[in-house]
């Protein structure tokens, strides 16, 4: 099922079949692990669903922020939430607000991907417990 | 009259010697009164003595104590009174999901290394010393509390954490309920006290999940003349308020619980749901640094501060997942905000997926509750591994060519955004 997007006069087709059950299938990956899964929604949107990253870039946030407001809610009715630990973590996330755009400009992006590259494949081998 | 006389003499002669020969022997009756009562047997008990009533995590406790003469202090079980938290499990056998909020948030269990073990196999006594047991529960990762508390015979020592639980909640789980986001349908809790104990066992392995965590394997020097002494550190997590100490040595023979309080200063913050006590300053810097980097990445960084809050300060990881979400929430919100006032969101699109992404997140956080720690961490190594081939695949000549063309419209876009708005605001 296609669905037609306007975004600054240019038109573009959407297939929402790949983009809901992407979603869908994302948001229970990510709502489990306790992120948002915007690393995973914007190469869905950008590579399978075939849109450009211009268009992508606010829209997928939006998308991300109906699952997170979404299981964070679930989190909190279930007693799973510590309030004390998410203040704290939330003081450091909004610090991190002010402090990551004055150092954007001094670093390259493709180098800090490649920095998280190294980082997710160590932390990842290490929660499957290949390395120690 | 003569006789009289001689009668009335001799009566008094045998009267005086009659009176005489009684005091002069005990009677029967007064040698019944005059023998020593057997005294009652004096109940026998256990001691036990803190050299401190205040610790802080990380202190070691010096316990000692006295037990009757030939006896020996087989285990000493440490628990938080005051700290609870909620624990739930998924029972794979049953498909039951059982819940408590009464578990105490800090739990073990003290062997006596030198102690072996009875296990009642079918009639017949089988002895074995207690490290074997233990070193062989230590290496299976599919252990099982109760059955090392029966072949450790250190379910003797299992007191106190059943005496706190008075209720555990009893959802029948299953597929379609999982669907719909629920835990199952409700089942009556459980009351009983044989149920409470064994459940409770098995909540506690959830929360505490090590086994070395759980039980301790020590030296508890036990005196000729029945002293003991034992020393146990605290661990730097521990949970602030009461604890209790109770020596066992066997399961009709125990102390009476010795109390201390944990206080848990600053820079130190006992975080109440997670159960345990960090450094403040430990999370607050891990979430600025991750968030940072999430944010130069473009994303939020949640992906990263999961593992490492689970790896660097052993959170459980409900407790993780729970808190990690809505502090992403607030950057969010804040993103979306700065988008739309720049007209950079596409409302239809963002909705569309959206919704879907709401049923989604409906459904995540029930399944959290049923998996492991282990199977928690396997889903997030492979999902860590996808991205990091995603983000490779991102950093490659060809992707960044094509990506270079889109980013520059998106630049392009941003610059007549800011200029029209500089026009407006000169009007």
């Amino acid at each position: 099922m296609k669905m037609t997007i306007e975004f600054w006069g240019e038109k573009f087709e959407a297939n929402m079949v790949i983009g809901a059950i992407g979603g869908f299938l994302i948001a229970v990956a990510a709502s489990l692990g306790g992120f948002g899964g915007g690393p995973f929604v914007v190469p869905m949107m950008t590579v399978i669903m075939g849109l450009p990253i211009y268009v992508v870039v606010g829209s997928s946030l939006l998308a991300i922020f109906f699952n997170t407001l979404m299981a964070s809610s679930r989190y909190y009715f279930f007693g799973q939430t510590d309030v004390a630990l998410f203040v704290l973590m939330a003081f450091g996330a909004v610090s991190a607000g002010f402090i990551a755009p004055r150092i954007a400009k001094r670093l390259s992006p493709i180098w800090v991907k490649r920095v998280a590259v190294v980082g997710c494949t160590y932390l990842g081998l290490k929660l499957i417990g290949i390395l120690p | 009259m003569m006789c009289w006389h001689r009668l009335k003499s001799n009566f008094l002669l045998w009267f005086f010697f009659l009176v005489f020969l009684f005091f002069s022997t005990p009677c029967f009756s007064q040698e019944k009164q005059a023998e020593p009562q057997a005294e009652p047997a004096e109940p026998l008990k256990v001691e036990v003595k803190l050299d401190k009533d205040k610790y802080r995590g990380g202190e070691t406790i010096q316990i000692t104590g006295k037990v009757p003469p030939g006896m020996k202090v087989n285990f000493i079980e440490i628990t938080s009174t005051d700290a609870k938290v909620q624990v739930g499990r998924l029972d794979r056998k049953e498909f039951k999901f059982y819940l408590s909020r009464e578990i105490p948030a800090f739990y073990t269990i003290i062997i006596n290394e030198d102690y072996v073990a009875r296990i009642d196999k079918n009639g017949t006594i089988e002895e074995k010393p207690v490290k074997e047991i233990y070193a062989k529960f230590k290496a299976d990762k599919k252990w099982r509390i109760g059955e090392f508390l029966r072949q450790s015979n250190a379910d003797m020592a299992f007191i106190t954490p059943p005496q706190m639980v008075s209720e555990i909640k009893v959802w029948k789980a299953s597929v379609l309920w999982s669907i719909l986001g629920h835990r199952g349908k409700p089942e009556p809790s459980l009351t009983e006290k044989r149920d409470i104990r064994r459940e409770t066992a098995r909540l506690l392995q959830a929360r505490m999940r090590e086994f070395d965590k759980l039980f301790v394997l020590g030296k508890i020097t036990t005196n000729e003349d029945g002293t003991f002494t034992a020393t146990f550190r605290l661990p730097d997590s521990a949970p602030k308020g009461a604890f209790s100490v109770i020596a066992v040595v066997n399961k009709d023979l125990k102390s009476e619980p010795a109390k201390f309080d944990c206080e848990v200063t600053f820079p130190k913050y006992y975080f109440p749901v997670a159960g345990t006590s960090v450094n403040i300053f430990g999370p607050l810097f891990l979430a600025l640094a991750v968030c940072t980097f999430g944010v130069l990445m473009g994303a939020g960084g949640g992906f990263i501060l999961n593992p490492l809050l689970i790896l660097i300060y052993k959170i459980p990881h409900p407790i993780v997942a729970g808190s990690v979400m809505p502090t992403v929430l607030f950057s969010q919100a804040s993103g979306v905000y700065n988008y739309s006032r720049i007209g950079f969101i596409n409302w239809k699109l963002g909705i569309g997926v959206g919704i879907f992404m709401a049923f989604g997140g409906f459904i995540g956080p029930l399944l959290n509750q049923f998996i492991t720690l282990a199977e928690y961490k396997f889903v997030f190594g492979i999902i860590l591994l996808i991205l990091a081939a995603l983000m490779f695949w991102q950093t490659t000549p060809g992707y960044i060519e094509k990506s270079k063309k889109e980013k520059a419209i998106l630049e392009e876009f941003k610059r007549r955004v800011e200029a029209a708005r500089a026009q407006k605001a000169q009007k």
